[in-house]
């Protein structure tokens, strides 16, 4: 309990830290009630591909083309003006994207640029998979300010740290910074939390992929490393590729051989709106049914959505947290 | 003294004899054997195969058996579907995955998986044989209107036409978000495979000795319409078995293993090349090699970045192509094709 309370007091800290920040910032220039974008007010923002670019606060168009960041925003009761098509159901926190009502324009890896044109956007977030280059050349024609809030890193250590770096940003620039901080705060003593417990627990944890009878598993570095790294299982330790970012093809045999106590399945399919061959029906066999996680009811299903699709949003935190205390 | 009443085989093209027969059930044996002792679980090497305990016959029983059964069969069956569309289209370059029978089969599972919401193997199965069968039949047909109907010229129309099946394919599953199962189907790959899980390729084994049993009429209608319908075949009949055969060989891999490419294109050619046209001496040498093709490939993709895997389409699209360029270099010097 102390430990918590410590992290508590660091919390509340940083918060009131960050809050008078933003007070500071904010008195430069007097605030401007609804719509502050004409105040000529920015923020300076240091985007994922290292550009440094003074954002309007509080912009009036908004289009995002990544889930991470329009679920963050979300979380922050931000709407967005436009979101990219969504092949998966959404998560109910967004259920506003679902029903037609926002338009769409173009696909996560193919924005249709005509399409955010025509909404002349103050701003345009790009990020992850349309978080390029290239993309942000074409944006830069349609708007004044583009960024790109992916959340990239190097080390695995690196990931909440940077997540919580995107949040912050984009609260800033909706002067809901001190909410942001506040939200991943909570978060980070979430996941120690989570951390302290998993690694009590003695147990080896196994992420995998299925997709369409075929499974991948994701060790430490992977692009799921935050299981081991963030919430504290060990790996199996079945040998690790050094670039380790996507997932590799295993066979049913890998189970029984590197036997894991917990075993979290994202089914692929599922996290792109098919319900074929269900990830769980592929694990059922005589091989995985052998393993420790399969004797400890430890098999759990996570969030498609929150692991695959949007996961550096405060939600899909609180989500891929959610899932992994389900296995403690 | 008695050899003068033998005709010397040709020299070039050596022939088939029991003895290639027996060789090659030999190595495809001790290869079989290997891929046996070979898997993640390091519990069951090679070994400890005689006798396996109760827990190493778990491993395979479950895993190991149905995994080389499963390669042998899609290997054997593929080549020999190759084998048979070469005949009947009288050129060497035509195979499933050159005349829109793999892309049609792919179509097929995609119809499946979209309307019928199942997932059931032979559900899914019996509509991408069906729709294999009518890309293949529509191959054919467009191939009767084609005044060059030699060499590559045959190949690269079947190339675009399965491209263009490819393209409705990809546009349907764009429409319905299913794109990425795509790579699925067109990827074969072993590692899903388990007890429960990979028997209706047998189905293979059935259509393969219908196969065997039409082979030397195979052989006959290669030789053009007027030709075997003068020789008293029913040439239409005849094609349309081969058809069948073809497509169901080629729609139960594709459904349960996925795509393996150029494998029906290389092997049958290689065997050809070294033992002769005879369709019903070949086919048994071309089904072992192309076991014993995918059967190496397979294992070579077990122990490449072993414990994890590299499908065995990648392994057998490296080989094959480079393969199938030696067999376009060789046909463009004017070799016979």
């Amino acid at each position: 309990m102390t430990t918590r309370t410590t992290i508590r007091t660091l919390a509340t800290s940083l918060t009131l830290t960050a809050a008078l920040a933003l007070t500071a910032c904010g008195s430069d220039s007097e605030a401007g009630g609804d719509g502050a974008a004409a105040d000529g007010e920015t923020v300076s923002i240091t985007d994922a591909q290292g550009r440094t670019v003074d954002v309007p606060v509080n912009p009036e168009v908004v289009v995002a083309t990544d889930w991470s960041v329009i679920r963050t925003l979300s979380d922050l009761g931000i709407e967005v003006d436009a979101v990219p098509a969504s092949n998966a159901t959404l998560p109910e926190d967004m259920a506003q994207y679902d029903g037609g009502d926002i338009p769409t324009v173009g696909t996560l890896q193919e924005p249709d640029y005509e399409a955010i044109n025509e909404l002349e956007p103050d701003l345009i977030i790009i990020g992850s998979r349309s978080g390029n280059p290239e993309i942000l050349a074409e944006m830069e024609k349609i708007s004044p300010t583009v960024i790109d809030l992916s959340s990239r890193f190097e080390e695995p250590a690196d990931q909440l740290p940077t997540i919580e770096e995107r949040v912050v940003q984009l609260g800033s620039i909706f002067e809901k910074e001190a909410e942001a901080q506040e939200l991943m705060d909570d978060l980070t003593a979430q996941v120690e939390e989570v951390n302290a417990q998993a690694a009590e627990s003695g147990e080896t944890a196994l992420f995998v992929q299925v997709s369409g009878g075929t499974a991948s598993a994701y060790g430490p570095g992977s692009r799921f490393g935050i299981v081991y790294d963030a919430f504290g299982y060990a790996d199996t330790g079945a040998p690790v590729d050094e670039e380790g970012s996507h997932g590799q093809e295993i066979s049913q045999e890998f189970f029984t051989e590197y036997n894991p106590g917990v075993l979290l399945v994202l089914d692929r399919a599922a996290a792109i709106g098919s319900d074929e061959a269900p990830a769980l029906d592929v694990l059922n066999n005589d091989l995985v049914n052998t393993t420790d996680a399969a004797s400890n009811d430890k098999i759990q299903l996570v969030d498609g959505f929150a692991w695959y699709i949007a996961g550096a949003a405060p939600s899909s935190i609180q989500q891929m947290i959610d899932d992994v205390k389900a296995t403690l | 003294m008695t050899t003068t009443t033998r005709p010397a085989p040709a020299p070039s093209r050596g022939g088939v004899r029991a003895v290639h027969l027996w060789i090659g059930v030999a190595v495809l044996a001790v290869g079989g054997y290997l891929s046996l002792g070979i898997g993640a679980a390091t519990s069951v090497g090679i070994g400890d195969l005689f006798p396996p305990t109760q827990s190493e016959w778990h491993i395979l029983a479950t895993s190991r058996i149905p995994r080389l059964m499963a390669v042998l069969m899609a290997g054997a069956s593929l080549s020999v579907a190759g084998l048979i569309m070469q005949r009947i289209t009288a050129n060497r370059f035509v195979s499933p995955s050159t005349s829109g029978t793999v892309e049609a089969a792919v179509l097929g599972i995609l119809i499946a998986t979209m309307f019928f919401n199942s997932t059931s193997l032979v559900v899914k199965m019996l509509i991408a044989i069906i729709t294999a069968i009518l890309g293949t039949m529509i191959f054919l047909q467009m191939l009767q209107r084609i005044q060059h109907r030699e060499g590559i010229v045959v190949a690269l129309v079947g190339l675009m036409y399965g491209g263009v099946l490819a393209a409705i394919t990809t546009f349907v599953a764009y429409q319905r978000d299913m794109v990425q199962y795509l790579d699925i189907w067109t990827t074969g790959s072993f590692s899903g495979i388990l007890e429960g899980r990979y028997e209706p390729l047998y189905t293979v084994l059935v259509v393969g000795v219908i196969g065997y049993l039409f082979a030397d009429r195979f052989t006959v209608i290669g030789m053009g319409e007027s030709f075997a319908t003068n020789l008293g075949l029913n040439y239409k009949r005849l094609l349309y078995i081969g058809l069948i055969v073809v497509s169901v060989m080629a729609a139960v891999v594709v459904v349960v293993v996925g795509a393996i490419p150029f494998l029906g294109l290389i092997v049958p050619n290689v065997v050809t090349l070294l033992m002769g046209d005879n369709v019903k001496k070949v086919l048994p040498v071309t089904a072992l090699a192309g076991a014993g093709f995918v059967l190496a490939c397979d294992v070579a993709g077990r122990m490449i970045t072993y414990p994890y895997e590299i499908p065995v389409a990648t392994i057998a699209g490296v080989i094959g192509g480079v393969v199938f360029i030696w067999l376009i270099l060789r046909s463009a010097k004017g070799a016979a094709v």
